[in-house]
Order: structure tokens, then sequence, then C-alpha cells
């Protein structure tokens, strides 16, 4: 058995990119929604799982307040972060994090993704798994992307990680950027192609619809309509069940194994 | 000069989404935008001409007869049993449909559309565009060039599928109307890991449309994503991709210095020039070896290139030979000669007329009384060559040549000429 979850990410982000969540994941290939708070569409959003009674919603971790910070944090402002502070004043922004969700949603997140990545750097990571392992809660592999584009892989998060005996899949696939739909999908099916019997895998996506606000908000735009096209084509789903997959979540990956 | 290059914004009223994307595209500092192509009969129609109005951009009309409503009452060959137009395909282009349309329904809803655009928009269309290429139909076009000649605007150019269609694009050409040569359909994708080099991509498509002569036409469709679009439209997501064009200044700084950007406004044709000259006063006399001073001097003034230049030791061998030439006289002024070289069968030769005397009809005066002369001679056909797609074709065609082979690189590398041929007893 090969489980794969597909991830849709910046849930809450505004209430267009909401919107094409929703359709992406009750028509289409999409499992598990990540929500991120202090944002937007938060509230919009959460609105949404209640009238949806959606349960695979996990916590999309930005360590900032949106609402705040009047923008949302590129890279570098990552980086700066994390360079001017210490693990409890990051383990402070993450706790506040977390308690929101738990007092929006009534429940605890399925799992934890943070943006870009960014436990890949470990002072994060450190600051993150107190309260990941208070609760057993999986957590997306810490792959390196908040340096490069790529999924490179991050040995010394991702050993941290495993040793403290948290749930993460064996593999992440995703392509963010790209104008190219067919040769997205072969993408994605080349790398399924090389999954093991008995491997979980997730993909993330950024399925989302298009508006003047997103324009101001995010550097994603038509990707995330094309994220929500992909989501919906039904060749694309037929070829990876072909492969040998079954669509999971971040709940039931590991006991359908 | 730059190469002129029209930038269109396909489908305004589409729908909402896409009306409020092709706004936030053209107040964009950014927006190299020219052109906005109006639908008049979908969803977003009455909202996008209510915009249209105040906008000072150049609107054209994109006659729509493959997908929604026709606005006209009584089309019966166009529609199905609802009432909407019958489907095309455009994944694997299949316009057979077009077949069932009879020419006076299309008429009609042309007539329809056109109504429309002028009430709501308050002006007439800068041109007369079709949403899919549809005028690339001979049943399409020919009710599409009369009304653009009547509206006196240009058309797009009538390609079929995207590609070439010589003979549609030939006609526009023949009846005088403005027109594109070259329309190329959006970015389409990217290239670069799995498609995403703008600065490339962009260089690539400056490239390629440099090359092309004439004057090209790009179509980006534009356009916010909402949940209404995906249902009304196949192209959905890729209508968000020129937000990230936008944005991206040093690809305006390309694009702006690549090309002269123009509307179709800036092609509307000028009035037609006055026939000042009566043909009473042009005499056309057989030439004599008198006269090559003034043929040298007229074909330097016939404003189109020439791979060389007439010498008078070369008329004087075409003299020898006994090709015979006939020179146009107004007011004691040469203007005007034609010539046939008769040594094995009948082939015009020489053709031109003073530059500031074009559009007097002497060329045509010129070639009736060269035909009159072949056939006097006792042929009953006279052929001839000229540059492939010049309007040297067009001025053939007129005259009821037959297009009958061509000549590769009978100019140069990848220059051609047509071969034309007439019969003469059928006149």
């Amino acid at each position: 058995m090969k489980n794969l979850i597909i991830v849709a990410d910046d849930f809450g982000l505004t209430e267009c990119v909401n919107k094409g969540i929703i359709k992406a994941y009750k028509e289409g290939v999409v499992t598990e929604l990540s929500l991120q708070l202090f944002s937007p569409g938060t509230e919009n959003a959460v609105q949404l799982i209640k009238k949806n009674a959606i349960n695979n919603v996990g916590i999309h971790l930005l360590l900032y307040n949106w609402l705040e910070t009047g923008k949302n944090f590129h890279r570098d402002d990552y980086v700066k972060l994390f360079s001017t502070s210490t693990t409890q004043d990051l383990q402070k922004r993450a706790k506040r994090e977390f308690d929101t969700f738990q007092k929006l949603t009534g429940k605890l997140p399925t799992h934890i993704i943070p943006q870009y990545n960014i436990h890949g750097n470990l002072k994060v990571l450190d600051a993150i798994c107190i309260y990941a392992k208070e609760h057993t809660i999986p957590m997306r592999i810490p792959r390196a992307v908040l340096i490069k584009e790529h999924l490179n892989e991050n040995y010394a998060a991702e050993t941290f990680l495993r040793r403290s005996g948290l749930r993460t899949t064996k593999h992440l696939f995703g392509q963010v950027l790209g104008s190219n739909l067919d040769e997205i999908k072969k993408y994605f099916l080349s790398n399924l192609k090389t999954v093991q019997d008995g491997e979980i895998s997730e993909i993330y996506l950024h399925p989302g619809y298009v508006d003047k606000q997103l324009l101001l908000l995010s550097s994603l735009r038509y990707e995330r309509a094309r994220d929500l096209t992909l989501s919906l084509d039904k060749n694309f789903k037929k070829s990876i069940e072909a492969l040998g997959f079954k669509f999971s979540t971040y709940t039931n990956a590991w006991q359908n194994n | 000069m730059a190469k002129q290059l029209i930038v269109t914004a396909h489908d305004f009223g589409l729908c909402s989404s896409v009306n409020d994307g092709i706004l936030y595209a053209i107040k964009h500092p950014n927006s190299f935008i020219t052109e906005i192509a109006l639908l008049p009969n979908a969803p977003g129609s009455n909202e996008a001409a209510r915009l249209a109005s105040s906008l000072e951009q150049s609107i054209s009309l994109s006659f729509n007869i493959t997908t929604f409503r026709p606005l006209s009452s009584h089309v019966p060959t166009l529609v199905d049993e609802e009432g909407n137009f019958k489907k095309v395909d455009i994944i694997t282009w299949n316009f057979s449909v077009l077949e069932q349309f009879s020419e006076e329904d299309i008429r009609r809803e042309l007539d329809a559309q056109v109504d429309w655009f002028i009430e709501h928009v308050g002006k007439k269309p800068s041109a007369l565009l079709s949403r899919k290429n549809e005028h690339g139909d001979p049943k399409v076009l020919i009710p599409f060039i009369e009304k653009a000649k009547f509206l006196g605007i240009p058309v797009r150019t009538p390609v079929w599928q995207w590609k070439e269609n010589y003979g549609a694009q030939s006609y526009v050409t023949q009846e005088g109307v403005p027109s594109t040569n070259t329309v190329v359909l959006s970015f389409l994708s990217w290239k670069g890991p799995n498609g995403y080099n703008l600065e490339k991509d962009m260089e690539r498509f400056i490239k390629e449309v440099t090359e092309q002569e004439g004057i090209s036409e790009l179509i980006v469709p534009v356009g916010f994503v909402d949940e209404e679009l995906f249902q009304l439209s196949a192209v959905n997501w890729e209508r968000a991709q020129l937000f990230s064009l936008l944005d991206n200044d040093e690809i305006y700084r390309k694009l702006t210095n690549s090309f002269h950007l123009i509307s179709y406004r800036d092609i509307r044709p000028s009035p037609k020039k006055l026939k000042t000259i009566s043909h009473n006063s042009i005499h056309i006399r057989p030439a004599n070896k008198n006269d090559f001073s003034s043929f040298i001097s007229i074909q330097k003034h016939d404003g189109f290139p020439h791979a060389y230049s007439l010498q008078k030791s070369r008329l004087q061998k075409l003299f020898d030979r006994g090709e015979l030439f006939f020179i146009a006289i107004y007011q004691d002024k040469p203007i005007g000669f034609v010539s046939v070289d008769c040594e094995i069968r009948a082939r015009i030769h020489f053709l031109c007329v003073d530059k500031q005397y074009t559009g007097n009809g002497i060329g045509s005066m010129l070639m009736k009384t060269i035909l009159q002369e072949v056939q006097k001679q006792g042929y009953h056909t006279a052929h001839t060559f000229v540059e492939k797609k010049s309007s040297k074709e067009v001025f053939l065609q007129k005259h009821s040549f037959q297009l009958i082979g061509v000549y590769h690189n009978r100019y140069g590398p990848n220059k051609d000429a047509t071969i034309w041929e007439i019969q003469l007893d059928k006149k």
C-alpha cells in the first residue's frame, strides 16, 4: 500500500483562496487543509470548516501575525527573524498560533506544516516539536525550501524530527512555479513512480481563485488557479491511482499502512 | 521604424471577474495592452460595455457566433433546440457546425452585434474581430468584410486555427480592408523548468514576432479567476498569468523597446484618394528609343523596391530582342509604362506607374492596352510573375489573372515569385 496525502496550503489567506481550496477539497484530489492564523481570510476559513464539517485541518504555521505586520513574511524576513530570536521567542510565537487554532476550531490540528518549510531551521523545529510531541501531531518533512526553490534534502532537520519520534512522511513533492501544466503533471507522476510500497508521501498544492486582493497580498497568483485546475483534473487523479496510491490524510495514513 | 504590435485583451465582457481583471491590467503602470476586444453576448457584456464607454482605449468588437446566445431573434441555422449557438470544439478544432450556418443568418447576427456595440458603447468599434477567428471561414468572412467596409474599420487577419489562411487573408487585402499580418495567441506556456522563465520567454517571443512581416497582433486572455470563469471557459487559470508579467519592470522595458505598440484605431483606412485625373487626358502610345530615360526615371519613382535598376544598355537589348513597350503620357509628362516579352510566349515584363499618379487607374489602362496588343499578335494567353504576397498579386487578380504556380527563390533565398496566367479568348 502506498499512501498519498494531498495538502492545500494557505487556507485562510484570502476569501478567494479559501473558496478555491474548498472546491479542490470537495470535488478534487485534496485530502487535507492547512489553516493559517491571523490572516485576512482566517475568519472566513473557520466558517467554511464548520459549514462543511471538514475534519482534516492542520495548522499552517506562520510565526507572525499578519494583522500586526500588515504584510506577509518573505524568506528574507524569516531569515532575519531567526537570527534575532531565541528558541523561547519562537516558541511563544508558535504557541500563540496553536492556542488560537484550538480556540477557533475547537479541535487540535491534524498536522503541523510551517510556512516555507521554516522548520528546516533547527531552532524553529526545536520550538515546534515541544507542542507536537505533547499532542502527538505529525509534521511535514522539513526539506530545505527556505534557501532554495527546490525540495532539497535537509539531513540535520530530518534526522532531528525522526529522533523526536514524531510522524512525518517519507516523501514530499511540490511544484510551486510554472505555467506548463502538462510538464507539471509529468513531474509529479515521474516522482510518484519512484515511491516504494509501504511508503507515505505528501504532495502540497496551492489551489485558489485569483482576485485583486490576492495580487496585492501574494506572489503566487495564477499558480493558485493552475493548482485548482490540477486538483480537479480527473485524468491526473486516475494516473495517480494507476500507480497504486491510496488518497489518505495525516490522520489515517499510518493506520492504513 | 520599429515593428508594429497590437496587444489585445481578449474576452472583455465574458464575466465580472474577467472584466475586473482587464480593468486592473489596463490601469497598471506597466500595462502594454493597446486594444480591448469586447464580447457582445456574454454574461458580463452589458457591464463591460458600460465600463468601455468611459475608457479611452481602442475597443473592438469580438463577433461571437459559437458560444452563448444570439442577439438577433430569428437565426434558426445558428442555434440548437435551446436557442444557444451550436457548439464548436477548440481543442480538436471541430468547426463543422459552420457548414449548417446560412450566410443570411450570419449577416443578421453580425448586424445585431454591431448595433448592440454602437448602442451600448456609444461609438463604432475600432475593428471587427471574431472570438475564435471564425471569419477565417469564407461564409463568415464575406459578410464580415462588407461590414468592415461599411463602417470604415479594419479587421483582424482571418487566420484559421491561428495558422496562415492564404485564401481569406489575400481576400482581405484584395478588398482593400486594412488588417494585421499575423496573430499570436498569448504566450501560452512559458518554458524553463516546468515553464517559468519570464525573461527568456519574452526574448524568444520578441525575436519570433520581430521576424514576422507587417503588423502583428498579440492576443492575451486576461482576468481574475473565480468559479463562474471555471464554468464558462476552458481557458481559466491561464488568464491570471498576465499579472506576473505586468509586475516585472524588466519585461515591460523589453517589450516597449522592441515594439511600436499600436491599436486597431491606428490602422483605420484613410479616406479614399480622389480620382483627379480623367482617363481622357491620358494618352498611351507605343514607345521608342527616345523614351529610355523616361522608363528609368519612372521605375525609380514607382514606390516599389527593385532588385536591379533599369539601364539604357539593358533596355536597348530588350528592344533589339523585340520586346514591346507602351508609355502613358499625362500633360506631356511620361508617368507610366508597360512591356511584353513575346520571344517564346507572351510574358508581361514591366509595369510601372510614377507613385505621384497611382490610384488613378493608370496601371489598369496600361494592362488593358498591353493585353489587347498581345491578343493582336495572335496569343491566346499571357503570363507574368510577381513577388509572392505582394500587392501586385491583388492587381493581377483584379485583372482576371489566375495563379498557376510558384517560382521558388526567384528573388533570392525564401523570396518566391507567384506565376499568373490569363486566358485572352474568354475576355
